[in-house]
């Protein structure tokens, strides 16, 4: 990431050079270099406070059954769905949801890329199956930056504060209770934040 | 005198290393074995390396000298999370391993934060079983210098303190050596710098064993460690049958025998010698910390009265 990226601020400039490597170095490892536009960190430890904003970029949409499959109605007389897929990446995902809400014994997997649902309203079933999300990348990244968040913070610090937005990660992070001029403090570093990249808040 | 080495080479034929280090009144004190590969460690008598460096040339393997053989190092950990692990603190112990130790992990229940780090008084004594504390800090001084002294107390071992700023060895209390340039890193260490700085761990505690076995010479021990292993070896069998790495593990002024104290410490107290003395003799036994296993505390000269 270039230097513009990430900034750590603190009164220890060698201290802020090496966590701004922890801080590379963790959103690699969950792959999350590409899930934060921005990033800037404050750290006193002789308050003490970690203050930390993250800008993200706009989700990934959710994954729904129509954009990796075919729907159709079975043969005539016949009240199923059969689903044609044309990657098998998400078949746990969808097995458990099918599951779920037609139990397993309507269910028939007949083939790796083929599955049939047996149900009485399949009419208007196959145009509500189209639309199930089945994979929802906003979650799974929300994990990870929460994830990510907890491996950087000293580990100290347990008290802790945050929000976490669409637009937006802010955390703030000590051991001793949270002052309201540390929250102003972060919320104010997040309003710049924004503003530089044209947002508002 | 004995010189502390280790041989790197192959399986076959490393028993010729063990036997003419043994013929010539050296120790062997660790051997490890990884599928072809073998790694002794050992004490040689100083006069006599070159047999052992022409016996190494003969079966194509590498002698170095190996300055940390026969001590035991804690390295500290403020606490055994992935804030600290597997870097920098495993790659600390392994260079110090590299260089012949006895490396064991100490991370504290709640050594982390600024007001609210702490040690307790059972990590204190299993702390002091070793011959040296190396403490592995973070990324600010302030930290290192006004917050984590408290860990060093009641620590009567020499302490080493890591951590990524430059700091100035007298502006941490109780600390002997502080080394900078490590801190609180996420990755692997291979960068340069952080090779030397680990370097320079291993560097000052060399030094530090230096002074210390200085120390020793001017009171000297009534019997070596090594002899002791030996004759431990030769006389529990109960010891060959211990699946630890290192079922014996020297210190500078002892060794760590890992047998249920209260099972074994008579029969280790018994473990006799040629002279007509028995260990108990020359040695203050007791319960380590450790998962119950058995200390053995040398005698020097001065409290016996003599030397074997």
């Amino acid at each position: 990431m270039e230097d513009e990226t990430i900034i750590v601020e603190s009164p220890e400039e060698v201290g802020a050079e090496i966590y701004r490597r922890v801080i590379i170095d963790v959103l690699s490892d969950l792959s999350l270099g590409r899930v934060l536009l921005k990033v800037r960190v404050f750290v006193d430890v002789t308050e003490p406070v970690f203050i930390f904003i993250g800008l993200r970029k706009k989700g990934l949409p959710s994954v729904k059954l129509s954009d990796f499959a075919d729907l159709e109605i079975g043969g005539y007389g016949k009240p199923e769905v059969i689903i044609s897929l044309n990657k098998e990446a998400y078949i746990p995902q969808l097995l458990n949801k099918l599951w779920e809400r037609y139990g397993r014994g309507n269910i028939l997997h007949k083939d790796r890329t083929t599955m049939v649902v047996e149900t009485p309203d399949y009419m208007t079933e196959v145009d509500l199956l189209g639309d199930m999300v089945i994979d929802e990348k906003v979650q799974e990244i929300n994990d990870r930056i929460v994830d990510a968040m907890l491996r950087i913070i000293p580990e100290g610090f347990r008290v802790r504060y945050h929000q976490l937005t669409d637009e937006y990660i802010l955390f703030v992070a000590s051991e001793d209770p949270i002052k309201q001029d540390w929250k102003d403090r972060a919320v104010s570093m997040r309003d710049q934040l924004l503003k530089e990249v044209g947002l508002n808040a | 005198m004995l010189e502390p080495m280790m041989y790197e080479g192959g399986v076959f034929k490393h028993n010729l290393v063990e036997e003419l280090v043994e013929d010539l009144g050296g120790y062997i004190l660790q051997k490890n074995i990884m599928q072809t590969e073998v790694v002794l460690i050992m004490l040689v008598p100083i006069k006599d390396t070159r047999l052992v460096e022409d016996m190494t040339k003969k079966l194509l393997g590498e002698l170095t000298r190996a300055p940390l053989s026969g001590t035991e190092i804690a390295v500290v950990a403020p606490t055994l999370a992935y804030h600290h692990l597997p870097h920098p603190d495993c790659d600390i112990a392994e260079f110090l391993r590299r260089k012949g130790a006895k490396t064991n992990m100490v991370g504290l229940a709640r050594g982390v934060g600024a007001r609210t780090c702490q040690i307790s008084a059972h990590e204190r004594e299993l702390i002091n079983e070793h011959d040296v504390a190396v403490y592995v800090f973070g990324n600010f001084k302030h930290c290192i210098t006004e917050s984590k002294p408290k860990l060093f107390e009641g620590i009567d071992i020499p302490i080493v303190v890591t951590g990524a700023p430059e700091i100035d060895t007298e502006d941490i209390p109780n600390a002997d050596v502080y080394v900078g340039n490590l801190g609180r890193i996420a990755h692997r260490l291979r960068k340069g710098e952080e090779m030397f700085a680990m370097d320079e761990v291993v560097y000052v505690v060399g030094k530090i064993f230096d002074v210390e076995r200085e120390e020793i010479g001017k009171d000297p021990l009534s019997v070596m460690p090594p002899r002791v292993k030996k004759e431990i070896e030769n006389q529990v069998p109960a010891i060959n049958e211990v699946l630890s790495p290192l079922p014996i593990t020297l210190r500078l002024k002892g060794l760590k025998v890992k047998l249920d104290f209260d099972e074994f410490h008579e029969q280790i107290s018994e473990v006799s010698f040629v002279e007509g003395l028995k260990l108990k003799d020359i040695a203050d036994i007791r319960r380590s910390k450790m998962k119950n296993f058995i200390l053995v505390d040398i005698k020097t000269k001065s409290e016996t009265g003599f030397l074997i």
